[in-house]
């Protein structure tokens, strides 16, 4: 149950997250297929489950997605708690 | 990062490497600078794959500097961007290596020099999946087997017969895991009609190991380097006859390194940091 809750907080989140940047242009923006991976408490999504799609910025400024990431065998992505501390 | 190190060993596997955390881009690029990295740092500023992934860090208050961090998740994708390993540490400063994925779930013979031990029935060889270990790293041990021809030795699984055993020397701080066997093969030995699990040929026999902090491991360090100690006790037969059930004594080193304590110029640091 508490999945569902999280699930939709998040959702709220984001929309209000997406109105807040506008048409501003932001570098980021990471657009979640949020019911593709079911967001469990910390814990990531399930083996066997797919990743949600994502765009990001990396340290050079280039853009990415999930696809263009991952190599011809996969992709090792690591969530890590902060470059800086 | 310990991982820009086995960038090119995971490359040729064919798997590409990424990480993701709130950082913005100038921290992303400072840190990147110092610490070498030549693989994707994504900036997730408002945290927003973070959550996608489902890996927020729900227990920090969402007015602390640190709110929005995930859980230390490695996530190990397939080509169609299916989660085939997930691997999640209960602490940040506990950490399975990049070497470990590149051994048991990539098949990668990349890791730390070799040490061989040969008795007159085989040749072991011991290798970490890591040359170079940190405090709080879950690394694997590895044992390669290669038995002289027609010989054999017993699985696990076998009984009345003495089965091939890797012990670990008990030490403080360090944590041994179970280990992985291959599949063994069923053997019949027509002169007494009786089928029996053996191992033959080449196998290897794959294990974790955890270590705690430098203060904590004590008496597995030498000069710096970790040293771990056990012993692969077995009986090997051959079609004529069994021999006495041999131990053999096993050792893995590594380097044991400090953790890097490096931080991003002040002004670049988050606020309330």
């Amino acid at each position: 149950m508490a999945g569902v809750v999280y699930t939709e907080a998040m959702t709220k989140a984001d929309r209000n997250r997406r109105r807040r940047r506008g048409s501003g242009g932001a570098a980021l923006l990471a657009c979640a297929a949020l019911a593709a991976a079911p967001a469990l408490s910390g814990a990531g999504p399930e083996v066997g489950s797919r990743a949600p799609h994502f765009e990001a910025v990396d340290q050079h400024g280039d853009s990415w997605d999930l696809q263009r990431l991952t190599g011809e065998r996969g992709l090792l992505l690591l969530f890590f708690r902060s470059a800086d501390w | 990062m310990q991982l820009e190190r086995k960038r090119r060993a995971f490359e040729a596997e064919g798997v590409q490497l990424a990480a993701v955390s709130y950082d913005s881009v100038e921290i992303l690029s400072s840190f990147a600078d110092r610490a070498g990295i030549g693989f994707p740092l994504l900036s997730d500023p408002d945290s927003a794959i973070i959550r996608a992934f489902g890996v927020l860090n729900e227990e920090v208050p969402e007015n602390h500097a640190f709110f929005g961090i995930p859980h230390p998740v490695e996530l190990l994708l397939g080509p169609d961007g299916v989660v085939r390993h997930k691997f999640h540490e209960e602490s940040y400063r506990d950490r399975f290596t990049a070497g470990r994925v590149l051994v048991r779930q990539l098949g990668s013979e990349s890791g730390s020099a070799r040490t061989v031990a040969r008795t007159s029935h085989l040749k072991v060889t011991t290798w970490a999946s890591d040359a170079a270990v940190r405090g709080g790293n879950r690394f694997a041990l590895v044992v390669d087997v290669d038995l002289n021809p027609k010989m054999h030795v017993y699985s696990p699984e076998v009984s009345g017969y003495i089965p091939i055993e890797w012990s670990m020397q008990a030490a403080e701080g360090v944590r041994h895991y179970e280990v992985e066997h291959p599949p063994s093969r069923t053997l019949h030995l027509p002169a007494i009609d009786e089928s029996v699990p053996v191992f033959e040929n080449s196998f290897r026999l794959v294990r974790d190991v955890m270590i705690g902090q430098a203060g904590e491991i004590g008496s597995v360090l030498e000069d710096g380097r970790l040293v771990l100690r056990g012993s692969l006790r077995y009986q090997a037969c051959d079609d004529r006859m069994c021999y006495l059930p041999t131990t053999v004594p096993l050792e893995w080193t590594v380097d044991f390194e400090e953790h890097d304590r490096t931080r991003a110029p002040e002004a670049l640091r988050k606020q309330g940091d």
